[in-house]
């Protein structure tokens, strides 16, 4: 997946500030793309997260939502292997039903190129 | 009591506007409303904001320091009282003249976009403006954190149709769906994820919930919030997961109406 995958999909929804592909088993950050800048230590935060959800004691597997009043953050595992996980950064008033999707259907895309 | 939000306040609004444009699909006239005043509650700096319904300029206005400070363009569709006052510093004089054209502008049912730029003249610092606080009010809508006492109880009853199971701390799970059983996978795994050290609970700000699809059940998904030290935790349908996140993150920005 390149920064040019990702930054297709978050033209595609308003209220989607960052997405982001981290790599939970090195704890790095693989590409991401944008509204704007964004400083090392967001994104190591948001590579962070995602590393505490999937890689802890949480029964978690597949998705997870950070939801509250300043918006959501999204972590979608992807399909081929979970230990890449897809993380976005959404405004309150996101279409996060229609993002999750959209984002399930990139990791499916990615699955199979 | 004065009508200027906190700084905090401001900020707040400001970081969860994010920076692009913002549109909605505002269904009922509260969400329309409570778009354009939360566009205005979040100017820090002056800004001009334009407001599309549709895709199709409808309304102009200025506002700075949370206020409404002028209104610019005003469709022929506005009551002439309003339109009077294009282009003139707004004062709480005008605050039932403003609120009627809000009223008349924003019905609901409409597909809403602000795009926000730099004035082009700096507002009078005299002419502070109308604060969204007193348009609320003269609008009949209520601030949502002043309306819902209680956010938890709120959106227990607004998930009530794909709630599976609650759990508080210290209590045993309860079932809420008598057609959806509760695994003892599951009920061991809700009284992991509520005692101490409790997983899960340090990811938490104020008033988020973490929502995740279950490792031992993917048709199944656990809401994990924080209830003062402790943590409390809801059992929901994974298909809703997103639409039940969507609705929790978006319950501070949608007003409520008042009781008439």
């Amino acid at each position: 997946m390149t920064r040019d995958d990702l930054a297709r999909f978050r033209a595609g929804f308003a209220h989607c500030e960052l997405v982001m592909l981290a790599d939970t088993a090195a704890g790095t950050v693989l590409t991401f793309d944008s509204a704007i800048h964004q400083g090392q230590e967001r994104l190591d935060d948001l590579c962070a997260t995602a590393c505490a959800l999937f890689r802890s004691d949480l029964p978690a597997r597949g998705m997870a939502v950070l939801s509250g009043p300043r918006g959501s953050r999204l972590f979608l595992q992807m399909p081929r292997d979970p230990t890449e996980v897809i993380c976005a950064v959404l405004g309150p008033r996101a279409d996060l039903p229609a993002i999750c999707v959209a984002a399930g259907r990139l990791g499916d895309t990615e699955n199979m190129t | 009591m004065t009508e200027h939000p906190s700084i905090a306040t401001i900020l707040s609004q400001a970081a969860a506007l994010g920076t692009d444009s913002q549109d909605l699909a505002a269904a009922t006239a509260e969400e329309a409303r409570g778009f354009v005043l939360d566009a205005i509650a979040a100017c820090i700096a002056p800004r001009e904001l334009t407001i599309l319904d549709g895709g199709k300029p409808m309304l102009r206005l200025e506002a700075a320091a949370g206020q409404l400070s002028r209104l610019l363009d005003l469709p022929d569709t506005a009551p002439a009282e309003a339109r009077a006052l294009s282009g003139q510093p707004l004062t709480v004089k005008e605050l039932d003249a403003v609120a009627r054209a809000l009223a008349r502008l924003l019905p609901g049912d409409q597909r809403l976009q602000c795009r926000s730029t730099p004035p082009a003249q700096p507002p009078d610092p005299a002419h502070p403006g109308i604060g969204v606080d007193a348009l609320l009010r003269q609008l009949g809508l209520i601030p949502p954190d002043r309306a819902i006492q209680d956010r938890w109880a709120y959106l227990l009853g607004a998930a009530e149709e794909v709630l599976i199971a609650v759990a508080d701390p210290g209590q045993a799970p309860r079932q809420i769906c008598p057609d959806r059983l509760m695994t003892a996978t599951l009920e061991r795994q809700l009284q992991a994820l509520l005692a101490p050290p409790a997983p899960g609970i340090n990811l938490l700000d104020k008033n988020e919930i973490l929502f995740f699809t279950l490792k031992s059940d993917p048709d199944m998904a656990i809401g994990l919030a924080q209830d003062g030290p402790a943590p409390r935790a809801l059992v929901i349908e994974a298909g809703a997961m997103a639409e039940v996140a969507a609705f929790w993150a978006s319950l501070s920005h949608v007003p409520v109406a008042r009781a008439p």
